[in-house]
């Protein structure tokens, strides 16, 4: 059964990571950073790790050995293998671009298509060397070219593979690893080497909490990809936060992990150690194997034997023990698919902030806008447009003011009048057509202009929004908005005469329409508008009330009631569309800002919704290895390979239980500090205070150990 | 002598206190207007510069900082020669920080303050907020705990145990690491790293590139090189070259956080190498007793740099004058002026044709309103009966007691006049604050109250409104005169018409003089009209030019209005808020230079 959960939970987390690719995060909200900062880890956990993982259960465990910056990573690392494969110092930060050493014959296994597919590869070779084809394995050659350190420790029979690939950047970077990072981005170099035991691959990682903040970000990318940590730390170091939050990590995802607890002066070994183990207790960590490396003098920049023996003996067990391999892999890898799981739901939520905030702003922008809009509206029909210089040329177009203050009591009477001054054919007045686009022209801007500061001030105490505005330009109106007003006044007012002239070709009221002049007609339809609402209040009726009923009259009488009704509405209609035009233009000018961003804004429904399939399928997944648990037997890999029935997603490969030390001379002090003990099955234990009185033997440089004894005794 | 005066009192200029005061008033000016970090470390540094000035200058205050495990507690007793700190190998190590008291040469051998300016190393102390205090005597005396130790009184030092080259007049601190799991350790090192004259930073081989301390501590203090010094402790773990190496390295992430001057001191506390320089760099700082005001200097130089480049680049002289004239202009246009002076012209001239007329055609004029009562800034009626005027009571002028409550009846600047000062309000604004930054901005702006103009605009036209004035004295000559001209075209006329009724009855007609050839009576009716016609049609000519007189003088007392009202609800607070950026912009480079 669990031979088709594997696939389901494959397929689930390849769905989840399309939509965690999916969401973007381009809006300045205040989960956004954090989030993308999130999601470009899970991507990178998933493609690291998750994804290689559960394809190919059986590829090699990759081992992270990470820490402090000046905690002694490289040393270690160069100290079990025997071999310098990775620069220490005593310049911080050290170590640049990470190292990652694995057996030749699992060059497969750490291919770039299957582990770091995000990091670009070096491998190194021999000055002058042509670079070959892929898997092109170049004659083993001595990489520390141009390096004047430790020049004894160049041990060709240490088996150091050094190959060319293709992806072989220029030859400058590769012992300038500085140099190749800061061109490309992130790089890994990768060293073959036989002293590693197959099936295992180790990272020498950058420093957790270097100066370099890209140093700090490839650190913790590569303890998410691993299937186990070494996490190194110092007797000066143990209580650092920064460590600590990454164990943190480690505890939440149930990482597979040792602490290494490195440069520990002589004789506080037992207490600083138990003061860790109590850290570690006190932190849901209890049970982790705390490694003690003392501080000893460096031979020929190695650390003895003896005291790499204890990390040595885990490494060692990782790879060549099916069962604590299983175990350390498939309780990573579970741990990590519920880890994705639960923190894809935060970038969900991100995503929701986004789409929200992306909501918000629009709606700002729409809301101001409308206002402004319903303003002008409201000011074009309500007759406070009849007031000041539109009344004034009116009055002008009706004859004198003067006499129109009389006409209040006898509309009738006043029209005779009106008749005479529109039959005259009196140019119906420039003067009121100015008049009136420059007051709408001054209602339109001045309510753009409201519009935009209250949109710049919207999205001004909007964290989203402050990051898009980019200065001031955006609290005003266009520039141009005012010519631009005047133009469509104008284009309003040639549609309300070619109204007019529409109207008066009807029939009956041709003769009539023609008798008091389109440009009369047009006038008097305009004032009809904007006295259209007739919200008109008190000693105002006096005036603007007489005018407003004097053109109402006018154009009833010439065109009948229900068509004035019409025209004006239509002509407000009009009017309302051109000002709903200019104002979209100027709301467009936000959406310019927005929008580009907000497109790829998406829902994190989809996002939350696989991640709760995920969580499922792993759960299904669990429950079924954990029924199959018990039928399992713990011996012969061969056979639990066959039943098919462990963890998540398959087994190891039976040729992994296969391989033995013989492959290689193993890693240095494998096996030290056990043998006097004669405990090797007694993992949770070994290596604890790696005993001053450890027998160091095996290995190629067992005779120093031998040399050791012999003085002591 | 008073460490206060010693370091400079507020009446010396660019003085400490001075640029704490500046950079005071440039936190005052700023709230709210710059970025609220930049602010509040200002403030921070305002309060925390002023507590220090305040305290004793005879104490520099050293402080031993850095990461858990390098060796601060070690570093200290090595300095001190006494162990008065207890360093550990369990992380981390020193939970509270500790205090040695180093007092000047002049003071009692016990330790106590002396009188002075009344503030000893106690109250240094009280404000540092350590409760674990040593004092370290002058020579010959041992270290003894201060009355408020908390702790064991550590072993008396031998008079020769004392180290020679001691500083004196120092406070040593040892501080709690910032780096460990446990935060309430950064809490309290953080509250010590800003209050210390002189902080020490040890560093260790290890540690010193970590990124908690250079990021969060060394970079923010870029320009303080002078109160710092790096100490490189556990040198005795490296080899000679290495040390070079590691000291050359050390300096160049030093240079890289803005800190190219400072000096790199490689120490060991285990082997007391190096111990000595350190030693007596700190005794020469303490001696020259110039770190405490250093300290102030560097914090309040930094925070009115920071202040300083908040506020943008300086203002452009004269920018709020700028665009006065075109906002006034524009106001105008929307109070209605020239609609009141026009209306005022007119109103003249109707006025004077009432009085002035031919009495005959006079009635015509006043079945019109007077232009100025139709915009409500006639006479009140009451004034005009007052004076016999017969003009219509129920003229739509409102009369209230107050002129200040009094409202015109122009057309209300609601909308399209409205529309219209607010755009030019705008213009005005963005021509004013041409240069400055956007918050300040957005402040001038929002000082503006547009609401409020059509209002004051209206009251201002009705204070400076035209019908104040009076009517000039020969219109009621030429008034009198009419009348006087139309009474003699009447005698005349009544002459004529007896003259008529006599010849028309037949009777014998009297003898009627003549003026030449002319009979007088016709003299008088032909004459008294053509002179009343022509006067009043000289007196309309001399009316027209006095009305436009009288036009420009309300021209020039309603512009003189609307550009007070202009000045008052639209130029004082945006210059307000313009003056303000200047000032603080002026008093955040006083702090910084």
């Amino acid at each position: 059964m669990s031979t088709s959960d594997a696939p389901r939970l494959v397929d689930a987390i390849v769905d989840l990571r399309q939509a965690l690719d999916a969401v973007a995060l381009p809006l300045a909200t205040p989960s956004a950073a954090p989030a993308a900062l999130e999601r470009r880890r899970l991507l990178d956990q998933l493609d690291d790790h998750l994804l290689p993982r559960l394809r190919d259960p059986d590829a090699a465990t990759l081992v992270v050995v990470g820490g402090s910056t000046g905690a002694g990573k490289s040393t270690l690392l160069n100290s079990l293998l025997g071999e310098d494969v990775s620069t220490p110092g005593v310049l911080r930060p050290t170590t640049r671009s990470p190292v990652l050493v694995h057996h030749p014959d699992d060059a497969d296994d750490v291919d770039p298509a299957r582990v770091l597919p995000g990091l670009a590869r070096v491998r190194e070779h021999e000055a002058g060397a042509t670079p070959g084809g892929p898997g092109q394995v170049a004659p083993p050659a001595d990489p520390h070219d141009g390096s004047d350190e430790r020049p004894g420790a160049r041990d060709g029979q240490d088996g150091l593979a050094v190959e060319a690939q293709t992806r072989t950047p220029p030859r400058g970077a590769r012992r300038d690893p500085d140099a190749g990072a800061a061109a490309r981005g992130r790089v890994l170099r990768t060293v073959a080497s036989t002293r590693m035991p197959r099936g295992l691959a180790l990272v020498d990682a950058p420093d957790v909490d270097s100066v370099e903040e890209a140093n700090r970000d490839l650190a913790a990318q590569l303890l998410r990809a691993a299937d186990a940590w070494l996490f190194v730390t110092t007797a000066a170091r143990y209580a650092d936060a920064v460590p600590w939050e990454l164990l943190g990590e480690a505890q939440r995802r149930r990482t597979h992990l040792a602490l290494v607890l490195d440069r520990v002066d002589v004789g506080t070994e037992r207490a600083v150690a138990d003061d860790l183990a109590r850290m570690l207790a006190d932190r849901g960590l209890a049970g982790t194997p705390v490694l003690v490396v003392r501080e000893v003098t460096l031979e020929d920049g190695l650390l003895p034997e003896p005291d790499v023996a204890p990390v040595a003996d885990w490494l060692t067990d990782l790879a060549l023990d099916p069962a604590e391999r299983a175990r350390a892999v498939e309780a990573t890898r579970d741990g990590a698919v519920l880890d994705v799981a639960a923190r894809s739901q935060e970038v969900a939520r991100a995503a929701d902030d986004q789409r929200e905030a992306a909501d918000r702003l629009r709606a700002a922008v729409t809301a101001a806008y409308a206002a402004a809009r319903t303003r002008v509206a409201e000011q074009t029909s309500d007759g406070t447009m009849l007031r000041g210089e539109v009344l004034a040329r009116w009055q002008d177009v009706v004859g004198t003011g003067e006499w129109f203050r009389r006409l209040e009591e006898g509309v009738s009477k006043a029209r005779d009048r009106v008749v005479g001054a529109m039959t005259g054919r009196r140019a119906a007045d420039p003067g009121l057509a100015q008049a009136v686009g420059h007051g709408v022209t001054a209602l339109v801007v001045d309510a753009a202009e409201d519009a935009a500061a209250r949109a710049h001030a919207d999205w001004h105490h909007d964290p989203a929004g402050t990051a898009l505005l980019g200065g001031l330009a955006l609290s005003r109106a266009s520039a141009d908005l005012r010519a631009r007003a005047e133009e469509q006044v104008r284009a309003w007012q040639g549609d309300v005469l070619e109204l007019v002239r529409g109207e008066g070709s009807g029939r009956r009221a041709t003769a009539r329409a023609l008798s008091f002049g389109v440009n009369g007609l047009g006038a008097a339809l305009m004032v009809a508008v904007f006295a259209s609402t007739g919200g008109l209040t008190g000693a105002e009726v006096g005036i603007v009330g007489g005018t407003a009923l004097l053109a109402q009259r006018l154009l009833e009488a010439v065109f009948g009631d229900e068509a004035v009704r019409r025209l004006t509405r239509t002509a407000h209609e009009r009017l309302d569309a051109r000002v709903a035009a200019l104002l979209d233009a100027e709301a467009a000018r936000f959406g310019a800002v927005l929008e580009p961003l907000a497109a790829s804004v998406v829902d994190g429904g989809p996002l939350r919704s696989r991640a709760v399939l995920v969580e499922s399928a792993a759960r299904a997944a669990a429950t079924a290895a954990g029924v199959a648990a018990p039928k399992d037997p713990a011996g012969p890999a061969d056979e639990r390979a066959g039943a098919g029935t462990t963890g998540l997603a398959g087994s190891p490969r039976p040729t992994r239980a296969g391989r033995d030390v013989a492959a290689g001379p193993g890693l240095r002090g494998a096996g030290a500090s056990r043998r006097p003990r004669g405990s090797a099955g007694d993992g949770a234990s070994h290596g604890r205070h790696a005993a001053e009185d450890a027998e160091p033997a095996g290995g190629l440089r067992g005779w120093w150990a031998r040399v050791r004894r012999g003085g002591r005794a | 002598m008073s460490g206060t005066a010693a370091r400079g009192g507020p009446a010396v200029r660019g003085g400490p206190a001075e640029r704490v005061a500046a950079l005071a008033d440039a936190v005052r000016l700023a709230a709210g207007r710059v970025d609220a970090g930049v602010e509040a470390r200002a403030a921070d540094v305002v309060a925390r510069a002023g507590e220090r000035l305040a305290l004793s200058g005879e104490y520099t205050v050293v402080a031993l900082a850095g990461a858990t495990g390098s060796g601060k507690s070690s570093l200290m007793n090595a300095l001190v020669g006494a162990e008065v700190a207890r360093p550990g190998v369990m992380r981390p190590t020193t939970g509270r920080p500790l205090a040695v008291v180093l007092p000047p040469p002049s003071q009692t051998a016990d330790g106590t303050p002396r009188g002075g300016d009344g503030s000893g190393p106690g109250e240094l102390l009280d404000w540092l907020d350590v409760s674990d205090r040593h004092v370290v005597a002058g020579a010959g005396a041992a270290v003894a705990p201060a009355r408020r130790r908390r702790r064991r009184a550590p072993d008396p030092v031998a008079d020769a145990g004392r180290p020679p080259e001691l500083p004196t007049g120092a406070v040593l601190l040892d501080l709690p690491d910032h780096d460990s799991v446990v935060a309430e350790h950064r809490a309290v090192a953080e509250r010590l790293y800003a209050r210390a004259d002189l902080l020490v930073w040890v560093v260790d081989p290890q540690k010193y590139a970590d990124a908690a301390l250079h990021v969060r501590y060394l970079r923010p203090l870029a320009g303080h090189a002078a109160v710092l010094v790096l100490a490189l402790n556990q040198v005795d773990r490296l080899s000679p070259r290495e040390v070079q190496a590691v000291v050359a390295d050390v300096r160049r992430v030093a240079a890289h956080d803005g800190l190219r001057d400072v000096p790199v001191l490689p120490v060991s506390a285990a082997t007391g190498e190096g111990v000595a320089a350190l030693r007596a760099h700190l005794a020469e700082a303490a001696r020259r007793r110039q770190a405490a005001t250093a300290r102030v200097l560097a914090d309040v130089r930094a925070a009115g740099g920071a202040l300083r480049d908040a506020c943008g680049a300086a203002p452009a002289p004269g920018a709020p004058e700028r665009g006065v004239p075109a906002l006034v202009d524009a106001l105008e246009a929307a109070a209605g002026v020239p609609l009141v002076v026009d209306a005022t012209r007119r109103s003249t001239l109707h006025q004077a044709r009432a009085v002035t007329g031919w009495p005959v055609t006079r009635w015509v004029g006043r079945l019109r309103a007077d232009p100025l009562r139709r915009l409500g800034l006639g006479r009140p009626a009451a004034l005009d009966r007052l004076r016999g005027s017969s003009r219509r009571p129920d003229a739509p002028a409102v009369a209230t007691d107050e002129q200040a409550a009094r409202r015109s009846s122009l057309p209300r600047p609601a909308t399209t006049a409205g529309a219209l000062v607010s755009i030019a309000v705008r213009d005005y604004l963005d021509a004013a604050t041409t240069g400055a930054p956007d918050a300040w901005t957005l402040a001038a702006r929002s000082a503006v109250d547009r609401a409020a103009l059509p209002d004051a605009l209206d009251q201002a036209v009705v204070a400076s409104a035209p019908a104040g004035e009076r009517d000039p004295r020969w219109w009621r000559a030429v008034g009198v005169a009419q009348w006087a001209l139309l009474s003699v075209a009447a005698v005349g006329g009544l002459w004529l018409g007896v003259l008529a009724a006599l010849a028309y009855l037949r009777l014998p007609e009297p003898v009627t003089p003549t003026w030449g050839e002319v009979p007088w009576p016709t003299v008088l009716a032909l004459g008294g009209l053509a002179l009343g016609v022509l006067l009043a049609l000289v007196a309309r000519v001399l009316a027209g030019v006095g009305a436009r007189r009288r036009a420009a003088r309300v021209r020039r007392r309603l512009r003189s209005g609307v550009r007070d009202v202009a000045e008052r609800l639209v130029v004082r607070p945006a210059t307000e808020e313009l003056t303000a950026w200047s000032a603080c912009r002026a008093a955040a480079e006083r702090a910084a230079a």
